[in-house]
């Protein structure tokens, strides 16, 4: 207890003395102080902010002085933080307690003093509006409390780096009866976190019809693999220097059977949410493994990996069994890591990439030149292979600065012994840019886009011609 | 450990109202100074500031816990923004002691564009540049 108390005095020093504001009088106040003794009462011990309880209590009455004319609006706010759970498994509880305690204090110092602020559990919080909303302001608002919560925070040491995401919702427009107005809120909020996150959204009659399309999905994804209704799509990745085929990326296609032929970003997202990343994974893996062995021994099999999936500890393993179920040997099989794998600094993450190593399976950064990887990072990773994301090839200008880039990745992996490969490869003129900025191999329309497993044949027939005609 | 002498170093950029007159804006600065030299005083962290028009950059020092929360502090003014950390750790000593916050200032507007060049890259790329930073920072106030 004592322990407690006095991290709330540190983190409390130069802030709002009181933890709550919202006190309508003096016998609530004795009533809330007394509650705070007991669990599932008004305050919320670690950050002092109001429960859960206290919330929905502050909400009801809202509402019901809503319906006897007493009062014109409110609104609800609901936050959770970006990436929370990661400061917590890689600093541990105490820090993860002591970022809740700042958030709640940055996010109360931009509220009105009669605005009730929670927290609902968890990264979860919960602002309920004193006055009635003027919209302009509201939004004013979300970008004030997003903008605080990302900024660095400095814990015993550590710097970190958290976000926010906040859906919104109006009473009486959005809802009149308490449940209704939190499950919009929190449709907002989901709308808010799906479109990238670090955003806000008030919510919109479309986000219900979405929620209920997004639920048929769930139902049909959960069956998707059973119904075989998942297929690999291959496409050719070929050699600039010789014009020869090296391998293939396989990509995952859901072949829907009322919304026809779906791409990973219209359903993995989903998947993450309902925890079939890994199950879908290990499918792919053996799929393509199984497929891969079919063909010559100097064709490799490149396969998407999701940083959730790398980030298991199990998934060497998994890779391990899938090459030997289809007695396929490593070398034959490329992982390819998006950046953001490298940006959660897991520990676990140069650990795979040497297991991976040892069984001589290869390992390629991504769209690489999107984000935040950064130079030495490739230099003290273990990859195989650099991807230069499309967005740098396609500009049409050619632009020298993505030129500049292409060049410079490209020489640094020739001193480091990683292969540069072009994603969006669409014309000659594109090849022949790439190739003048030292790639070694390209990918994308001008050879062929991915095809179904059963036209790997034909595409490689395909491929042959070309090269004949243009040498 | 959280009382031996610990030093952050952060470059930010200025979003003081850019069409304020340059009296309006150099008084608002110096009320900035102020307010960190009254607060720093009394938890016993010293350091320096450097601004401009365009960015700020500032050293705290002093034992562990009162940096982190004079840094919270700054960090949730609205003054400035992409508050970037470019070094924290422990130290050796003080590069400030006699300073509660001294104002690293440029000597001649000549020199007004190699700071910024300097801060731009530290805001870039904050942990291949936070030392040029610091050693930028001493320079100035030894000068001044």
């Amino acid at each position: 207890m004592q322990v407690e108390a006095h991290a709330l005095n540190t983190a409390s020093v130069h802030l709002t003395p009181l933890p709550l504001r919202v006190v309508p009088s003096p016998e609530h106040h004795a009533r809330h102080k007394a509650q705070a003794r007991t669990p599932g009462g008004d305050v919320d011990f670690l950050t002092g902010l109001a429960s859960r309880a206290r919330f929905e209590d502050e909400l009801h009455r809202s509402l019901e002085e809503i319906a006897a004319g007493t009062r014109q609006g409110t609104g609800v706010l609901f936050l959770d933080l970006d990436r929370f759970k990661r400061v917590n498994d890689t600093l541990g509880h105490a820090v993860g307690d002591d970022l809740l305690r700042l958030v709640s204090d940055r996010l109360r110092g931009e509220l009105h003093p009669d605005d009730v602020l929670a927290r609902l559990g968890g990264d979860e919080f919960a602002i309920l509006l004193a006055n009635a909303p003027d919209p302009v302001a509201l939004a004013q608002l979300s970008q004030r409390l997003i903008d605080l919560v990302q900024r660095t925070y400095l814990i015993e040491g550590h710097v970190v780096h958290v976000g926010t995401s906040i859906g919104i919702a109006l009473a009486p427009q959005n809802g009149v009866s308490a449940r209704e107005l939190l499950r919009r809120a929190d449709l907002a909020l989901y709308e808010s976190k799906n479109r990238g996150r670090g955003a806000f959204h008030f919510f919109e009659d479309e986000f219900e019809s979405k929620a209920l399309s997004r639920r048929d999905l769930e139902m049909q994804l959960r069956k998707a693999i059973v119904l075989r209704q998942l297929a690999m799509f291959y496409q050719p990745q070929v050699s600039v220097e010789t014009g020869a085929i090296t391998g293939f990326e396989a990509l995952l296609r859901w072949r829907h059977p009322e919304r026809g032929l779906l791409l990973p970003g219209d359903f993995m997202l989903l998947a993450e949410e309902i925890g079939m990343t890994l199950p879908i994974g290990e499918w792919v893996l053996r799929t393509v493994c199984a497929e891969a062995k079919k063909w010559p021994d100097n064709l490799v099999f490149a396969v998407n990996v999701s940083a959730q999936q790398f980030e298991d500890t199990a998934f060497a393993a998994s890779v391990e069994r899938a090459l030997s179920k289809a007695g396929l040997p490593g070398h034959r099989l490329e992982i390819e890591v998006k950046e953001d794998v490298l940006l959660r600094n897991d520990p676990s993450v140069p650990e795979t990439l040497h297991a991976l190593q040892r069984m001589s399976v290869r390992v390629t950064l991504d769209d690489f030149g999107t984000g935040v990887a950064s130079l030495s990072q490739l230099a003290r990773l273990p990859f195989d292979k650099i991807k230069i994301d499309r967005s740098l090839i396609a500009m049409e200008s050619a632009d020298p600065r993505n030129r500049a880039i292409i060049r410079a990745v490209s020489a640094l992996g020739q001193s480091l012994g990683i292969c540069t490969h072009a994603e969006g490869v669409e014309s000659l003129e594109h090849l022949q840019r790439v190739r003048s900025d030292g790639c070694h191999s390209v990918q994308g329309y001008y050879y062929s886009e991915a095809v179904p497993a059963d036209q790997i044949t034909q595409l490689i027939d395909k491929l042959k011609h070309l090269n004949t005609s243009t040498e | 450990m959280a009382n031996d002498l610990y030093r952050i170093v952060y470059c930010s950029r200025n979003l003081i109202d850019e069409h304020s007159t340059s009296t309006t804006h150099d008084a608002e600065l110096e009320s900035i100074l102020n307010a960190s030299r009254v607060n720093n005083r009394s938890v016993d962290v010293t350091g320096a500031l450097l601004f401009n028009r365009e960015y700020f950059a500032q050293v705290l020092e002093g034992p562990r816990t009162p940096v982190e929360t004079t840094f919270e502090r700054i960090q949730r003014d609205r003054r400035h923004g992409e508050v970037t950390v470019v070094e924290n750790g422990f130290a050796g000593a003080r590069d400030f002691p006699e300073w509660a916050m001294a104002h690293a200032a440029p000597a001649s507007g000549q020199m007004e564009d190699g700071i910024c060049a300097t801060l731009q890259l530290a805001l870039l790329q904050p942990s291949a540049n936070g030392e040029d930073v610091l050693l930028l920072m001493k320079d100035l106030v030894i000068q001044d």
